[in-house]
């Protein structure tokens, strides 16, 4: 019933890199992420070629690029925060930028001021994050002159070489982990990324551990996300027309709101556990037991290509980053 | 009064292909109704009997339920939309949460302001009119039978006394007897409190036996909208939207192609067909 909230993100595509073989892309996405690592911080060549390999994906993958800028939006924050936090805190190299800062009574209020504005209409503007950058800096140049009055303080602020180039180093490389780890999820179906998880976690069955019983919790939990918020979503109107309203009323009442939410949830949940336990039964599922999979995972010319090169590329990183030889 | 639809539109997300609710426009009297909404799965049925019940909102158009308009916002309170008209959903699992079925049917009525002594007194009456059994209200409601839990669901919606019923598919999952039962309970009900019904349905003979009017649904326009004897007469429209007729209207109609009987109108109900085929002389 509601289409607009999908639980995982994958959306299918007839593209080359839907049709990678899902262990492929694991390797791949573990090794990028351990490579931007051990890239040395000041070197934006190599961080590049770890770049273009998502960015490649991306063009490949047909699907639109707003899609990958929708989950780079949930940590723009963190990327701004550790940006600035890397762009005040590090005092190395020559200084670049060099602000004064005078902080006045008439400075303070008009900087409240502004972010109270902010605050009360962003509800209505687009692009929130650049506006709110935008106001900081406006109210840093603001505090450049004191306005009205004397400054009581006075302080300066340094933006030293290293700090732009460490900050700047690290936004690229958490934007080349993110990208490489949402090209993953929208491109590969979550049951064929339990189906890999499964294969990697094939070894632990050596020493008598039942990994396939929970992988098969993991795809069995995944597979019902979406299922359990359409029944939410049904409970929540059933009690609504009894006059529900989860808005209203004093703690307590609210409080009994939430349990004829709860109630009807957890004995749909276990009555379908339960269902779901003898269906599974019926068709012979016995836990730990051998099973034979109907999408048989085989590793393609193209899958070997791609480990080849993404290995290759490793090891002379780590080959770089032992000193073997300089580049 | 009663309720108001213009030209309501409605899709569930804002790039859905297709509207769920289509270019809806009609008009619900308050009292003495009673409604058949008929259709397939997923044509939208559902979807305008939420829309009645301020649980869903219009993209455009108008809906106006009991002089108010029905819009998503914050200054309007739905609550009282709600009590006006009660809606009793198809599952009635989805809503039953309380210790003992009393208090599950006390529930509604205590969320519209009434003190616990009312509601109890409410909820009583409510049973009594659903033929709850008394000895089944101070059991869980999770012991019960699906029937008797429907029956629950639906004493909890009477018991906030509001003044239209709305029952998505309420005899799907009772047997024969239950159903008939169920039925003539909410035609007896009607007939004491004039009370406007309005249910979803799938069961024609049902749909023949007991309601005035029918709406028929299709992918979201509201196609037919009259009496049951202008839609079962209508042999061009039920081909179009697939619908059966009744079978004691389809057997008429066999029996008149053999030349056996002869009618004037077209029998919907089994008591119908039987006073056509024995005549006047016929009492039984």
């Amino acid at each position: 019933m509601n289409d607009n909230i999908v639980f995982g993100q994958y959306i299918y595509k007839n593209s080359i890199i839907h049709k990678i073989d899902p262990r492929t892309k694991l390797i791949m996405l573990l090794l990028i992420m351990i490579g931007t690592f051990l890239i040395p911080s000041d070197n934006f060549i190599l961080l590049l070629i770890a770049l273009l390999i998502p960015l490649i994906a991306v063009v490949f993958s047909k699907i639109s690029i707003f899609k990958y800028l929708k989950s780079l939006k949930q940590i723009a924050f963190v990327m701004l925060f550790s940006f600035a936090f890397q762009l005040f805190a590090n005092h190395q190299g020559k200084i670049l930028i060099s602000l004064a800062i005078n902080f006045s009574v008439t400075n303070i209020i008009v900087a409240i001021l502004i972010l109270v504005l902010f605050f009360l209409i962003r509800k209505y503007l687009p692009f929130k994050m650049l506006i709110f950058l935008g106001l900081v800096i406006l109210i840093l140049y603001l505090f450049r002159f004191p306005m009205l009055g004397n400054a009581f303080k006075m302080t300066q602020i340094n933006i030293y070489e290293k700090g732009l180039i460490h900050g700047s180093f690290l936004i690229l490389r958490v934007f080349t982990i993110i990208l490489a780890s949402t090209t993953l999820t929208l491109t590969t179906k979550p049951t064929d990324l339990t189906n890999a998880i499964d294969w990697f976690l094939m070894p632990l069955e050596k020493i008598k551990i039942k990994t396939s019983i929970f992988t098969m919790m993991i795809s069995i939990a995944l597979r019902f996300i979406p299922t359990l918020f359409n029944e939410t979503n049904k409970i929540l109107k059933a009690q609504a027309s009894r006059g529900v309203d989860f808005n209203e009323g004093k703690f307590i009442e609210q409080i009994k709101q939430i349990v004829s939410l709860l109630v009807p949830m957890f004995v749909i949940s276990i009555k379908r556990a339960e269902d779901l336990a003898d269906a599974m039964e019926a068709r012979g599922y016995i836990p730990g037991n051998k099973r034979t999979k109907l999408v048989k995972m085989k590793l393609k010319a193209l899958d070997y290509i791609l480990l080849l090169a993404t290995f290759t590329l490793f090891i002379l990183l780590i080959l770089l980053r032992c000193g073997v030889y300089a580049l | 009064m009663g309720i108001n639809f213009q030209n309501v539109d409605f899709k569930y997300a804002k790039k859905a292909s297709h509207k769920q609710l289509d270019n809806v426009s009609l008009n619900i009297d308050e009292k003495d109704e009673f409604i058949a909404i008929v259709g397939h799965t997923g044509s939208g049925k559902s979807t305008l009997v939420q829309h009645m019940n301020a649980l869903l909102f219009a993209n455009s158009g108008n809906i106006t339920i009991f002089d108010t308009k029905v819009v998503r916002n914050k200054k309007i309170k739905l609550k009282p939309i709600r009590k006006h008209v009660g809606l009793v959903f198809q599952f009635p699992e989805y809503q039953v949460f309380e210790t003992t079925v009393l208090d599950d049917i006390m529930f509604g009525p205590k969320n519209f302001g009434k003190t616990t002594d009312l509601a109890k007194e409410l909820a009583i009456k409510a049973s009594q009119l659903v033929g709850l059994d008394e000895e089944l209200l101070t059991r869980s409601p999770f012991t019960l039978s699906g029937g008797q839990m429907r029956k629950v669901a639906i004493a909890g919606a009477l018991a906030i006394d509001p003044d239209i019923l709305i029952l998505d598919e309420p005899t799907v999952g009772l047997d024969p007897k239950g159903k008939i039962e169920l039925m003539e309970l909410l035609l007896a009900m009607q007939n004491k409190t004039h009370k406007s019904i309005i249910i979803i349905s799938h069961d024609m003979n049902i749909v023949a036996k007991y309601t005035k009017r029918i709406m028929v649904m299709h992918s979201g326009k509201l196609v037919f909208d009259g009496s049951k004897e202008a839609l079962f007469n209508n042999e061009a429209l039920l081909k179009e939207y697939n619908l059966d007729l009744p079978t004691a209207a389809y057997l008429a109609k066999e029996l008149k192609a053999m030349h056996l009987i002869d009618y004037d109108s077209l029998p919907l109900t089994k008591e119908e067909l039987t006073h056509i085929i024995l005549g006047d002389s016929c009492n039984e």
